[in-house]
């Protein structure tokens, strides 16, 4: 790969290394936080490495710019804005440091996909955003692509105008499917919080059964050091839970960042429309002018406005034949236009199909590696509370060894 | 044929080999002595300093010259004759010397047949600590599963096999020719013995005043005086106390646990969902399949381990609770005949009351150790099915987490 086609994940390797809280005003609650982004050249390790800092908000503009621009790409998603489908002792707190490690590695991955991908990681706005401190906002307010009223209409005409649907499978399929994924996979992480709520309660109600059981050992003689054992290793168990459980809601995230995707696939397939559509609006256009010159020319226009238009204004052939011309001329621009939008449509359908293919292949990774985790760290639950419940178990076996 | 009768055959096959246990009892006929000695004991001890027996030494069991009795109650078999239809349950002892079986006997029996035992013995044993039959009807709310007969069925065997039991631990009252009748006898000698007019009380009606409820508050008669069976009862109280606690707290843990499985379901609902929108489109439905199977696994566990959660766990407890009620029972009567005792002044009275108090003495020190065992029998098998069930859990995820690790091939 030459050093004009290598994306910027070839050539650096690229880290949030660290966060920063940072006021914006004088008042306490006035803060946000900071990503320190980390570029060190691949090639040559011991050079220093490029830092920059942004905040989420700059993530976000650089991602509608990025969007916006490259309409047919899967722009990669960033961690939610706001945080959703947790339980009730989860970090609910922006700030928090838990939450903000989330955060980080999100919007490192976030980068990471942006920089492999090959026309993404060309652009010069993305560059200058890891590589140089100033100048990327630059690039993307000059680059008029964030045209506040353009990126509003689509979806607004799609939804109000009973916009027909695209024809073309492929993308009708992939939009179904994106609604439908995104709801199935809304109601899981719902769930699953629900189901984190009831199990975090019913650990907590076995530090009481341990309280019981320690203070009821002091009553008793043989049963006594059994109970004793046992409440103590069911206050072991009952502290188990809680740090699990924010496990489980980090491995969340991954999953929500996924539902994500499938808006971006729905944007996308909304913008196939909206060409298709402009195409169709052409050769309409092209076709109402071609009837209309032909009309003219051949002066079949007897009772329209124009015939009377000529009769009274004395229209010569002379007049008649420029007039023409007129048209003729703006059916060939006419046709241009068409071959243009026609061009358009295919280009990005075929760009568009390349990136949905290349889409599903890294979800079904993603996916795995979700799913996997899940299991895995259910099974680390269920370990921990194997060896308590054995050791509470043993408590009350004969012959017993001492702690 | 799967009626909750057979199915309970089936389960209490299985709960035989647990039975071996709970059915093993060493009465100490062999070491009368013993006996004697600690009851001798505690009598030249002072008021105050009169302590419960302690069981925590383990007395080495001497196995040689040994006879040992099993109990089992199992075989539960429907009867319908006449007008009635009930069930009757096999009641099978076995005993053994040296560990060679050398005598076995089988007979049927109803419930109301041991309705009918044990009345009598509790009007002929006073002050004996006499083991309760497991309750007429159940009226728990079974919030999770529909009453199974075959449960409720078990659970009654279970109890009567424990009231048996307990019954022949007692060296006194094993002996009963009643107690015989009922274990060997055919049924027209039982029935004949039923008609019988019901045995009059050792106890003359001046003797003792008090009905036996367990929830009547004990009456207070100014400052009570200490004795030497106040200690016992502060400690049975507290017990008691102990086991209504653990009972209210496990219930709670039940219904936390009923809430998990409701979530756990809605969840595996979801990712079936989920599985449904892959399989719509054509892509590939492994990965979701591997968890919805995984998912699936546990709500089975679940709901297996919660179905007996009540019936083997809760309920028992609740029946050592109405066991204390017993032992307080027969301590009130004491307490009440001993200050009839002292009011009457009578010397015969004052006899009776010496043989009462020891009798009650060392069946609280066989009662003691009898609920040290089987509590600990009781949170060992809970903890243990807990155990079965988080081990079950492992290996569900860990058998999915392997099938994700391989990248799967597409369709």
């Amino acid at each position: 790969m030459t050093e004009e086609h290598s994306t910027l994940f070839d050539r650096y390797d690229i880290q949030i290394s660290n966060t920063e809280r940072r006021n914006s005003s004088i008042a306490i609650q006035d803060c946000y936080i900071v990503y320190l982004i980390e570029c060190r050249l691949k090639a040559n390790k011991e050079d220093e490495s490029i830092c920059v800092f942004r905040r989420y908000s700059d993530f976000e503009t650089l991602r509608n710019y990025l969007v916006a621009k490259y309409s047919w790409v899967i722009v990669p998603v960033l961690p939610e804005k706001t945080i959703s489908h947790t339980w009730s002792k989860s970090h609910q707190d922006r700030t928090s440091v838990e939450v903000v490690e989330r955060r980080r590695v999100l919007l490192e991955r976030f980068l990471q996909h942006v920089c492999a991908h090959p026309t993404l990681s060309a652009d010069s706005a993305v560059q200058t955003f890891l590589l140089q401190n100033d100048g990327w906002k630059h690039i993307v307010d000059t680059s008029h692509v964030l045209n506040k009223s353009e990126s509003l209409i689509p979806s607004f005409k799609l939804n109000l105008m009973q916009h027909e649907r695209t024809k073309d499978k492929r993308f009708l399929d992939a939009y179904q499917y994106a609604i439908d994924l995104n709801n199935v996979l809304h109601n899981v992480l719902r769930a699953r919080a629900k189901l984190a709520d009831r199990i975090f309660l019913y650990y907590q109600s076995h530090n009481q059964l341990g309280r019981l059981f320690s203070e009821w050992s002091t009553t008793e003689d043989k049963l006594g050091d059994s109970l004793q054992r046992a409440g103590h290793f069911l206050d072991s168990f009952a502290g188990q839970i809680e740090e699990y459980l924010h496990e489980e809601d980090a491995l969340m995230d991954f999953l929500k960042h996924q539902a994500s995707y499938c808006d971006v696939i729905k944007s996308v397939v909304e913008k196939h429309e909206q060409l298709v559509e402009d195409n169709s609006k052409q050769e309409t256009t092209l076709g109402v002018k071609r009837t209309q010159r032909d009309a003219y020319a051949t002066g079949k226009m007897n009772f329209s406005v124009n015939a009377l238009k000529s009769k009274l204004f004395g229209e010569n052939d002379q007049t008649r034949y420029a007039k023409i011309e007129t048209m003729d001329s703006d059916i060939n621009d006419a046709v241009l236009h068409c071959q243009n939008a026609d061009i358009r449509v295919k280009e990005f359908n075929k760009n568009a199909l390349i990136e949905l293919d290349f889409y599903k292949t890294m979800k079904e990774e993603q996916m795995r590696e979700i799913l996997r985790s899940y299991c895995l760290l259910q099974a680390r639950i269920a370990k921990a509370a194997l060896k308590s419940w054995t050791n509470i178990r043993d408590s009350f076996s004969n012959g017993q060894t001492p702690i | 044929m799967d009626d909750p009768l057979s199915r309970a055959l089936r389960e209490d096959e299985q709960g035989i080999s647990n039975a071996h246990e709970n059915g093993q009892t060493t009465p100490n006929v062999a070491d009368p002595d013993c006996l004697e000695k600690t009851s001798s004991l505690s009598i030249s001890h002072s008021h105050n300093d009169w302590i419960l027996p302690s069981t925590n030494e383990r007395r080495e069991e001497v196995e040689v010259n040994e006879e040992q009795t099993k109990i089992y109650v199992g075989d539960p078999k429907k009867h319908k004759s006449n007008l009635d239809s009930f069930i009757t349950y096999l009641v099978t002892m076995q005993t053994y010397n040296d560990g060679v079986q050398i005598n076995e006997t089988n007979v049927r029996r109803r419930y109301n047949d041991f309705v009918w035992l044990k009345n009598l013995l509790d009007v002929k044993y006073p002050f004996n600590i006499i083991s309760p039959l497991p309750i007429k009807h159940t009226l728990s709310k079974k919030l999770h599963v529909i009453a199974d007969d075959g449960e409720f069925i078990r659970r009654r065997m279970n109890g009567l096999q424990n009231f048996l039991r307990r019954i022949i631990n007692n060296p006194v009252i094993s002996i009963d020719p009643s107690v015989q009748l009922f274990l060997t006898a055919d049924d027209e000698a039982l029935h004949s013995a039923q008609q019988q007019p019901n045995p009059t009380s050792p106890l003359t009606p001046q003797m003792t005043s008090s009905t036996s409820n367990p929830f009547r508050q004990p009456i207070g008669r100014g400052k009570p005086i200490p004795s030497e069976f106040s200690r016992t009862d502060n400690q049975i109280q507290m017990l008691q106390d102990n086991l209504r606690k653990l009972e209210r707290l496990s219930r709670k843990i039940e219904s936390d646990q009923i809430a998990i499985h409701t979530e756990e379901e809605h969840l595996l609902s979801t990712f079936k969902q989920w599985l449904d929108t892959e399989r719509k489109y054509d892509e590939n439905d492994s990965l979701v399949d591997t968890i919805c199977n995984a998912e699936q696994k546990i709500v089975d566990n679940q709901d297996d381990l919660l179905r007996t959660t009540n019936t083997k766990y809760i309920e028992p407890i609740n029946e050592y609770v109405l066991f204390t009620g017993v032992v307080q029972d027969v301590l009130k009567r004491r307490a009440q005949f001993a200050d009839n005792v002292t009011a009457s002044n009578n010397e015969e009275m004052f006899d009776q009351l010496t043989i009462a108090n020891e009798t009650i003495k060392a069946d609280v020190q066989r009662w003691t150790e009898g609920k040290d065992k089987e509590l600990m029998d009781l949170f060992h098998s809970m903890a243990n099915k807990k155990v079965d069930f988080y081990t079950q859990s492992i290996n569900a995820w860990e058998q999915a987490a392997a099938k994700l690790s391989t990248p799967t091939n597409h369709r």
